[in-house]
């Protein structure tokens, strides 16, 4: 299974500096991360994948199937960084609802919502309003809709942005009990958290890949004498340095 | 289908914009005032703005939704948006036209096709302007009350204060109602 983007170009308005430009990537097996600093590319690139716009230039594929498609679309799931909370709708029913727009019949995604909620440990809260859960557990809600259809890939966009720390451990031991040939890309701010969990990590600057390549091989990029526990924010540091990254 | 209506809270929001829109209209049909203008000061019938709330309603309906996956999903929530707005449309026309039929003055079924111009304009501003776009039909207002009227009797492109039996006015109402859909339908909605 592999979900591509093949020389794709993106910018937002005509005449301005493309986000994106003939950019290629290929999303790798398990859980992969794209770091990169404010602006460098890393939500285009997860709505490019997720099909919800599309490229000027270049094409996005998962396993030849086109971006946009109705089995794309199935196939992949996305959560973007701000989940909006639905006052009229429950838990279940606003995972349901996804399972149902995913193309899911009614009673398939009443009975998926459940188990996805299972799986995200919100089972007990899945009849409390939306708009009454924490910005955790909203979050979790948003990943148990990215979960309810069976989708092949997972496109999370920051989802540990504003968690405290202890929900961002309860959402790394969520992330950890995935199974399944499911591929995750993971785009974060929360480089020393998720690094050294993630099992490819890719990192963005200025709408081009600076490295791309298994865990070991980017925190081999730790400058010596990092201090113990950040070599992830030495390694991701020196990266961007390297690149002439300014502060 | 169930939840797509919950998502909109269509329950709640569609009876309150037809009260927003009924109430008003039995209120003020009969009633016509003179507002400051760019050009004289022209007697205007305050039915002319009986439409805003419910079009505020609309726009609160249409804005009431899951973006993210309603964007990448593969249900035509579009199409459902737009049959939802069409349904409320067609009943606050209904509702006018009985009114003018019961209290026997124009100026209710005149209101009645003003809501399909205004809801035509706000669809098509809303491809543009987003949730903003619930200024456009209120902008086109003001715009008629300051420059719309010679003397008493409105300029030909005002639309909305023309009378209930002026066919060109219904025709572009009916007109500007169907490009609004289209565009819901077909225009992309901006990614959260």
């Amino acid at each position: 299974m592999t979900l591509e983007l093949t020389h794709c170009t993106y910018r937002y308005r005509r005449g301005r500096k493309p986000v994106l430009q003939d950019f290629d990537y290929a999303l790798p097996d398990g859980l992969s991360i794209l770091l990169g600093p404010n602006g460098a590319g890393k939500s285009t690139l997860l709505k490019l994948a997720a099909s919800v716009t599309k490229p000027q230039r270049g094409s996005v594929q998962l396993d030849g199937i086109p971006a946009g498609s109705r089995q794309y679309r199935q196939d992949v799931a996305w959560m973007p960084q701000d989940i909006t909370p639905m006052p009229g709708l429950t838990a279940r029913e606003y995972v349901a609802y996804i399972g149902w727009l995913k193309g899911m019949s009614r009673p398939d995604a009443w009975k998926r919502a459940r188990q996805a909620l299972a799986q995200v440990d919100l089972a007990d809260r899945m009849n409390e309003r939306s708009d009454r859960l924490s910005g955790g557990q909203l979050r979790r809600v948003g990943v148990a809709g990215a979960l309810v259809h069976g989708a092949r890939v997972l496109l999370l966009d920051e989802p540990t942005a504003g968690l405290d720390p202890y929900q961002r451990r309860v959402f790394r031991d969520m992330l950890a009990g995935l199974t399944g040939d499911i591929r995750v890309l993971l785009s974060t701010h929360d480089v020393a958290d998720l690094a050294e969990e993630a099992d490819h990590v890719t990192v963005v600057h200025d709408g081009r890949i600076i490295h791309h390549g298994d865990t070991g091989s980017f925190l081999a990029l730790t400058p010596p004498g990092t201090v113990e526990g950040r070599a992830a924010e030495g390694a991701y540091t020196a990266l961007l340095r390297n690149n002439g990254a300014r502060a | 289908m169930r939840w797509w209506i919950g998502a909109r809270r269509a329950g709640f929001t569609v009876p309150l914009a037809l009260a927003a829109f009924l109430l008003p209209l039995l209120a003020v049909q009969n009633i016509r005032v003179a507002l400051p203008s760019l050009i004289g000061s022209p007697q205007i019938a305050l039915t002319l703005f009986v439409p805003v709330p419910l079009v505020a309603c609309l726009m609160h309906l249409l804005e009431s939704r899951v973006p993210a996956p309603e964007d990448s999903g593969v249900r035509p929530v579009a199409r459902y948006d737009a049959a939802l707005v069409t349904a409320v449309a067609v009943a606050a026309l209904c509702c006018a036209l009985l009114v003018a039929a019961l209290g026997g003055t124009q100026e209710a079924a005149a209101a009645g096709r003003n809501v399909l111009f205004l809801t035509g304009l706000l669809l098509l501003g809303h491809t543009v302007f987003g949730p903003s776009a619930v200024m456009v039909p209120v902008a086109w207002l003001v715009l008629v009350v300051g420059i719309g009227f010679r003397g008493n009797v409105p300029r030909w492109w005002t639309v909305v204060p023309q009378s209930a039996h002026d066919v060109p006015a219904a025709v572009v109402s009916l007109l500007v109602f169907a490009a609004g859909l289209t565009a819901l339908i077909f225009a992309p909605r901006k990614a959260p």
